[in-house]
């Protein structure tokens, strides 16, 4: 009777060794995912300030008059050659 | 087995005779003392075990643990990135990227290979020369070149040079430039605020890095994390009340009108009448924040917050404004200005023509000195310097910007007459341009001032009363009378839309005179009127060319400011267009 109980007990053992084992195995991938991402995510975030930035310096006032006014020939409206309609129900 | 065993015993004694304890070989007699010695030297080597064992597992356990850990442990700094400073809209004005600082331990970097030099040089974008005389150094460690791109950086990495290695550093950028410079201000290499909102701001832009120990292993790989992890904190966003479409309008008809009149410099500032925010702040000279490798403090001069001036003319609605709440006149009371000449104890005031009897709406629009003066000291001293110090003139301001200066309004008890008569039309006194486009929104809002503010305003502040509503609206109506026909400031007007305001001209006080070439023209006035949503204030530094006069040198770029603005932020027209008359120069400024 004690022998059989020692042969499932030790079975039980090596069960629980080997699925700590895979345990230990399956928290360093998850780790090193999650690292992964994480230096991911920190990549990106660099990535979309750098391109904020570009936004910013591509849409600088001063450059957008000067492509318009040179590139594109256009010139700034003036009140005198606007026509200013009134919505019906402010009348 | 026990019984397995005797048997077996009994078996080897039958076969041999004899048992094996009895065994004469064994019964040799040695002398007691010999086990005694054994026996006590092996308890004395077990002691000696069992007692390290205890030292070491007792008494330099900490220590050992220590160095374990440090064998494969280490110690993570997580850096933590400056804030972006965005304009009310959210557009980038200042933000941060990694780049890498390059290093060099010159005794380990003369053995390399001199086309590795070479081409270490080049990407470095410097001579050979040049390297060399860096790595000329008895130091173990020079800065090759601070705020390397990183694909730069990661191609000189790649060149594999002993004594060359690299660290991560921050670079801020300014994609605006020159533009909004004197409003955001700059950081130094150490990504520390050096000038106005990135000083004034920097405990809140600063990050806090973090740290986390982690196990690495032998390819340097992160295994594990031990212990808490202490996260970083990226410095707070910053979001100002700039608008960068009105900052960048600003800045050019500042830029145009310097450069028109030949002036030495300009500055002009835009506030929010309903929330006190200061829209645009834009000096000229100005310098680009992105390389100061040629910084003069010419350029870096912020005009409209540390330079205080003579404000001339433009301070006259505010005695007026005084006189009109103690209803000791209204705007239609006659009053007898003489001549043009008015003599106070020894002194002589001057109008610029004679104007004899007008009523106060036409001592604005004239701008009478005679007038003024005759309104002011109806009234005592006190009352003007008081006036002057709930509008803020003379106190240091509080708006949290670096180097915004007081200005200097003398006590009462020590004014002369004739420095009351003076300081009614704004002399013999000093103030900022930002103090006085503030005390505008006295008279631009219902009599209340607000405080300013270089952040974004989330909700109106409350105003403290200085004058009543119906003052204030009294006065305004004077000041669009100085852009209309017959006022001082024709040159102002805005086609389109109902403006006002008040020139002012100072003749600069240099070396205990005052100068007879060297004039401040300033403007500060309101649009639209009907319902005023801007204030704008212009001050043109020594205009040297045939116009000096703050109407002439001033109100032309606040004209063509406040166009584009209220066009800008679609301001709807409040005049009839077929009806304005406009001057030539001034509508050709808005082309």
């Amino acid at each position: 009777m004690s022998g059989k109980i020692n042969i499932v007990l030790s079975a039980l053992l090596v069960g629980c060794g080997l699925s700590l084992v895979n345990a230990q195995y399956q928290a360093r991938h998850l780790f090193i995912e999650l690292e992964r991402s994480q230096s991911q995510a920190r990549q990106l975030d660099i990535e979309w300030s750098q391109l904020q930035l570009d936004q910013s310096t591509l849409g600088k006032h001063a450059r957008i008059e000067e492509i318009a006014r040179r590139d594109l020939g256009m010139t700034a409206l003036t009140a005198a050659r606007t026509q200013y309609l009134t919505p019906e129900a402010s009348k | 087995m026990s019984r397995a065993g005797n048997q077996n015993n009994a078996r080897v004694a039958r076969s041999k005779g004899v048992p094996f304890s009895k065994n004469p070989v064994l019964a040799v007699s040695l002398p007691v003392w010999r086990s005694r010695v054994v026996l006590f030297v092996l308890f004395f080597a077990f002691a000696a075990l069992a007692g390290r064992a205890m030292w070491l597992q007792g008494m330099s356990t900490q220590f050992l643990q220590k160095q374990g850990e440090a064998r494969y442990a280490r110690t993570l700094v997580l850096p933590a990135t400056r804030g972006k400073i965005t304009d009310r809209d959210g557009q980038v004005l200042a933000s941060s990227v990694p780049v890498k600082g390059i290093w060099a331990n010159p005794d380990d970097v003369q053995n390399a290979p001199a086309d590795q030099l070479k081409e270490l040089a080049m990407l470095l974008g410097m001579t050979n020369a040049e390297l060399q005389k860096k790595l000329d150094s008895d130091r173990s460690f020079v800065y090759l070149k601070r705020q390397v791109e990183l694909d730069v950086a990661d191609k000189i990495t790649k060149l594999k040079i002993t004594g060359i290695g690299s660290e991560k550093e921050y670079k801020r950028f300014y994609p605006q430039g020159e533009v909004t410079t004197h409003v955001v201000g700059f950081t130094n290499l150490e990504d520390v605020g050096q000038e106005s909102m990135e000083l004034a701001q920097q405990k809140n832009l600063v990050g806090q890095p973090g740290t986390r120990r982690v196990i690495r292993d032998r390819l340097g790989h992160i295994v594990e994390d031990i212990g808490s992890v202490r996260e970083p904190h990226d410095g707070k966003d910053l979001t100002l009340s700039i608008d960068s479409k009105i900052q960048y309008i600003a800045f050019t008809q500042v830029k145009d009108a310097v450069e028109k009149f030949k002036a030495k410099a300009g500055a002009a500032v835009v506030l929010d009448v309903h929330t006190g925010e200061v829209l645009a702040l834009a000096n000229y000279p100005t310098y680009n924040p992105n390389d100061r490798s040629k910084l003069t403090g010419e350029q870096l001069r912020n005009r409209v917050m540390t330079d205080t001036f003579e404000p001339g003319s433009s301070m006259k609605p505010f005695p007026v404004v005084m006189a009109l709440d103690a209803k000791k006149v209204t705007p239609h009371t006659m009053i007898d200005t003489g001549n043009g000449a008015m003599v106070i104890a020894d002194r002589v005031i001057h109008d610029t023509s004679p104007h004899h009897v007008i009523d106060v709406q036409t001592v604005i629009q004239k701008s009478s000195n005679i007038g003024t003066t005759k309104i002011a000291m109806a009234m005592p001293a006190q009352d003007l310097w008081e006036m002057f110090t709930k509008l803020g003139f003379g106190q240091p301001p509080k708006w949290g910007f670096p180097g915004a200066v007081a200005g200097r309004v003398r006590p009462y008890k020590s004014w002369r007459p004739i420095e009351h008569a003076n300081m009614s039309f704004g002399q013999g006194m000093s103030v900022s341009l930002i103090q006085l486009a503030r005390a505008y929104l006295v008279l631009a809002r219902d009599g209340d001032i607000i405080p300013l503010s270089f952040q974004k305003v989330h909700e109106a502040p409350h105003g403290t009363q200085v004058i009543s509503p119906k003052t204030a609206a009294e006065m305004r109506e004077m000041l669009e009378m100085v852009t209309l026909p017959g006022g001082s400031a024709v040159k102002a007007q805005v086609p389109g839309y109902r403006v006002g305001g008040k020139t002012g001209t100072a003749q600069k006080f240099i070396g205990g005179r005052y100068s007879h070439t060297k004039y401040i023209g300033n403007f500060v006035g309101m649009a639209p009127m009907s319902d005023p949503r801007f204030i704008i204030a212009v001050m043109i530094d020594e205009p040297s060319g045939p116009l000096k006069y703050g109407g002439d040198v001033a109100g032309p770029v606040f004209s063509a400011l406040a166009a584009q603005a209220l066009r800008a932020k679609n301001v709807a027209p409040d005049s009839d267009l077929t009806h304005i008359i406009i001057p030539e120069s001034a509508a050709q400024g808005n082309m």
